[in-house]
């Protein structure tokens, strides 16, 4: 028998119709996948302009706990990847278990990239002390043992809608755990932990006295700062704070959108727990860029 | 062996080497890295947020498309007019849907994540082939039909 005309049209219509639909699921798809949420933006191309300000990058040649930073990789690398991260936030988490394997099995093992951590405690201050465990832990050399033992606690099960807030006592169990000596770790965070609490309970009796509350704000930060951890976790903030200071104002404007985690690949932003294509994008460019010359 | 027959043979064939791609880009999806024929398009491609529908990697879609064409192909072999006729249709549209949806694929690639993938373009030109294919024995079905029908 034939097939009718109409039969033909109707089904290359049908098809058509079929085909558009899945485009549309697909942009869809695309679309809330791209923007997980509103705080984490696009791929940002400003450069540092170290005559202009201070590139927050870490310059220190060696590895290992003398440097101020935690570093991976080899030291002579072309690239160097700097994170501004924080243990309490959803997209570092999933950045740490998707992306970085990617980057360290490419680039970082291969000798092509090397590593940086710096904090970016955004969570208060909780992240704080989550922070200044990742510190007392980098004493012993094992930042990145500690980070993925941390992060594994905040989200358990590896979801990332349910955080959970570690105490003291747990942040001690985590070193424990990954077998860092748990003397000198807890000397350490407890050092930490005994001058916050002098500091909060000053705090509060502040507060009694005035009901100026920047005073008392500057009062906590400056009572905090007799920890030489809490002052290098600061440190990290401000040198994040110094690059953004140091964009031309049209360059702020879009870096006020920021979110943890933020990368530096060399000295070009990158923000938010982007795709591994994107930082192969831009490892592949500086690499060219180093091997083409100055 | 008559052409007809041959040709709905090829539209099998080329059908199965499209699931054969689309298991493999599968496996590797859940598996990297992908081998790429050339450069890492399609590392590049696997990891952009296009390749997954809420979940689902396209190339699941792809396999599935396959699999129907191949499960209608071979039942158009098998049974008689005017159930053969039917099928034959079903297997063009399927095609045509599936080329529509490859052309998108292939400009989101080149415009979007401006990395081409090997096996992704090897998919797309079984598609287009069987689509070819499809409409030759659609139009042979009709001939044949006007023919039977004026006898």
């Amino acid at each position: 028998m034939g097939l009718s005309r109409t039969w033909i049209v109707a089904t290359v219509v049908l098809a058509v119709a079929a085909a558009g639909l899945l485009i549309g699921l697909s942009q869809w798809s695309a679309h809330v996948n791209q923007t997980p949420d509103a705080n984490e933006p696009s791929v940002h191309s400003e450069r540092a302009d170290p005559a202009n300000g201070t590139a927050p990058l870490d310059t220190a040649p060696t590895s290992g706990p003398s440097t101020p930073h935690p570093v991976m990789g080899d030291p002579d690398a072309p690239v160097t990847i700097v994170e501004f991260a924080e243990f309490y936030c959803p997209f570092c988490a999933k950045f740490m278990w998707e992306t970085f394997p990617q980057i360290e099995a490419a680039y970082i093992e291969t000798g092509k990239a090397r590593y940086v951590f710096r904090n970016w405690p955004v969570h208060g201050m909780i992240a704080v002390d989550a922070a200044v465990a990742g510190e007392c832990a980098h004493d012993q050399d094992a930042f990145w043992a500690y980070s993925d033992a941390t992060f594994e606690r905040v989200f358990p099960n590896r979801n990332l809608s349910n955080i959970q807030t570690l105490s003291m006592d747990e942040l001690k169990e985590i070193a424990a755990e990954i077998g860092l000596n748990t003397t000198a770790f807890n000397r350490c965070l407890d050092g930490y932990a005994q001058l916050a609490n002098q500091c909060r309970s000053a705090y509060e009796s502040c507060q009694d006295r005035t009901s100026d509350s920047n005073a008392c704000n500057a009062a906590f930060m400056a009572c905090l700062e007799q920890s030489d951890k809490f002052t290098a976790v600061m440190a990290d903030n401000q040198s994040l704070s110094d690059f953004v200071n140091a964009l031309s104002p049209e360059d702020r404007g879009r870096a006020d959108r920021l979110g943890t985690p933020t990368f530096f690949v060399n000295d070009r932003l990158l923000v938010g727990a982007q795709p591994y294509s994107a930082f192969e994008r831009l490892i592949e460019e500086e690499l060219n860029r180093a091997s083409s010359g100055p | 062996m008559d052409r007809g027959f041959i040709i709905r043979g090829t539209i099998l064939l080329l059908a199965l080497c499209g699931a054969g791609v689309s298991s493999y880009l599968l496996y590797e999806h859940f598996v990297a890295p992908i081998a790429c024929f050339t450069g890492t398009g399609c590392q590049t491609v696997d990891d952009s947020v296009y390749s997954e529908v809420f979940g689902i990697p396209m190339s699941g879609i792809g396999l599935v498309s396959y699999l129907g064409i191949i499960g209608l192909q071979l039942g158009n072999l098998r049974v008689r007019d005017p159930l053969a006729s039917y099928l034959q249709l079903a297997v063009f549209g399927a095609a045509v849907a599936g080329v529509v949806f490859a052309a998108y694929l292939t400009y989101l690639e080149i415009f979007v994540i401006e990395a081409l993938c090997s096996w992704c373009l090897t998919s797309a030109v079984l598609m287009a082939l069987i689509l070819l294919l499809s409409i030759w024995t659609l139009r042979a079905t009709r001939a044949s039909g006007m023919t039977e029908a004026t006898a």
